[in-house]
């Protein structure tokens, strides 16, 4: 398919998505597309830079700044691998949500079911590559942002460890939360794509001084020791969730259920330093222009800007003990594994959720299951599962590694999909 | 740690705190940042207050 009808299928189906906010033809058009990536088409957030367009965020607030002068790291890493750029994809407002419910613009609709959510904040990228329109999307996980989506949209997708990737030319949320991230629909695209993002960037302070290690084709063979994980994870998957992790366990010959004490401190860390930082880094705009911020995150965002020193500190001396009860796990297991959401896509609009026994917010519910794990950095594949309970949708597996082992993540989400038990076919439009 | 989760003393933070921050909130949007910062105060509660004051307060990523 030329670059022209890629293009003409993006602007046909995406009148019925929403997942695309802008096409780039020209630089389609002008991509080398040579490299290890040769002619895979991806989309980008659009909070990462692309020269020549304005770095939006989900926000109307940014849409008069200029145009972003130079590609973000990510975005440059991609075309120079040979990949084709074809158009910056929809998110919630800043990346505070997990459903793409973004007022300004639309809700990004799932392809496997126009009436409900994409998931968040990466929607409109994990939508674009479940419905054919990309090979590839670029998201960015700060408490889930692809790991949620990933799961709702039936694709795979990965968040590196903390640090892994260069955020030069992303728009930051939550800094010491956010990872560069990367959807596909087969773990051989996912590690192409991933391998193409790595390589030392001495222009991001950020970035940990790591060697690259290329996973090359993930390895469905790798051995590894792999447990379940109990507890909040078990208390708060719904049905389909739990039939799905039943599913790969068993595949993946985990036969050992595990407890994290502090996973339901930890989803509370993670959500406090993300408040604090990004009330911070909004805090000017909540001055000015609050009143053109998406309703949804208007006073969240103004509540996040209040939030104590003292609590945040806190929330940072849990993520040290968090990281310290995961590498004790993983002194004895290669892999864990537990449901990337509780439940398969939401319906656009829903509130509340039933759950666990309790009534919670239904978008921050969606995020249960991804939000305790953050904080700890370690690399997070999702691999798409369709349980019967499900009912013809999707829900995700993350498949968690040691901090650096991006490569046993892939290995398993591999073996899964070798195995026919997780899959991510092009939905029908 | 303070708790602050209560509207009363939710509210009284909020607005204390948005002079401190320089926003200049409506009574209506004082009572909408309370709603929503009693959220926060409620994901702070949830946090164990037995940690060491040595603990140093995150995790080093180096690897």
């Amino acid at each position: 398919m030329t670059v022209a009808e890629q293009l003409a299928r993006v602007v046909e189906f995406n009148n019925r998505l929403n997942a695309f906010t802008n096409l780039t033809p020209n630089r389609a058009e002008q991509a080398p597309g040579q490299g290890p990536l040769a002619r895979k088409s991806f989309a980008f957030k659009n909070l990462y830079d692309f020269a020549g367009l304005t770095t939006r965020a989900g926000s109307v607030i940014l849409a008069d700044n200029p145009p972003a002068t130079e590609d973000s790291a990510a975005v440059a890493s991609l075309i120079a691998a040979g990949a084709i750029p074809l158009g910056a994809t929809n998110m919630d407002e800043f990346a505070f949500g997990f459903t793409t419910e973004n007022s300004h613009v639309g809700p990004a609709r799932n392809p496997h079911d126009l009436s409900r959510s994409a998931g968040g904040s990466s929607g409109g990228s994990a939508a674009a590559v479940a419905a054919g329109l990309v090979d590839l999307a670029l998201g960015t996980d700060t408490n889930g942002s692809v790991r949620v989506p990933a799961s709702f949209c039936g694709v795979f997708g990965l968040k590196p460890t903390y640090g892994r990737l260069s955020r030069r030319g992303v728009f930051p949320f939550s800094t010491s939360l956010d990872h560069v991230g990367l959807f596909a629909r087969s773990t051989a695209d996912l590690a192409a794509g991933y391998d193409a993002l790595q390589g030392r960037d001495p222009r991001d302070p950020m970035q940990a001084a790591r060697v690259v290690e290329l996973v090359g084709s993930s390895d469905p063979d790798r051995v590894l020791k792999v447990a379940v994980l109990g507890g909040h994870f078990a208390q708060y998957a719904g049905d389909a969730a739990a039939e799905a992790l039943k599913t790969a366990a068993t595949a993946l010959g985990a036969n050992q259920t595990v407890e994290l004490p502090l996973a339901a401190a930890a989803r509370a860390a993670g959500a406090l330093i993300t408040y604090a930082e990004a009330g911070e880094l909004h805090r000017k705009r909540l001055k000015t222009d609050r009143h053109r911020l998406d309703p949804l995150i208007r006073y969240r965002l103004t509540a996040a800007a209040l939030t104590p020193a003292q609590w945040y500190l806190q929330a940072q001396r849990v993520r040290r003990l968090l990281t310290e009860q995961l590498a004790a796990l993983f002194q004895t297991y290669d892999l864990l594994i537990a449901p990337a959401t509780p439940f398969p896509a939401l319906t656009i609009g829903t509130d509340h959720v039933e759950l666990g026994g309790e009534t919670l917010p239904a978008r921050s519910a969606a995020g249960i299951m991804t939000q305790p794990l953050t904080p700890a950095g370690v690399p997070i594949a999702v691999a798409p599962l369709w349980p019967e309970a499900a009912e013809g949708l999707p829900v995700g597996v993350q498949l968690i590694a040691r901090p650096w082992r991006e490569a046993d993540a892939l290995a398993a989400a591999a073996r899964l999909e070798q195995a026919g038990i997780a899959a991510a076919p092009i939905a029908t439009l | 740690m303070t708790d602050l989760s209560d509207a009363k003393s939710a509210r009284r933070y909020v607005e204390a705190a948005a002079v401190a921050a320089g926003l200049d909130l409506s009574e209506d949007e004082v009572s909408a940042t309370v709603e929503q910062f009693q959220i926060v105060a409620r994901l702070a509660a949830q946090l164990p207050c037995d940690l060491a004051d040595t603990l140093e307060p995150a995790p080093r990523f180096e690897p």
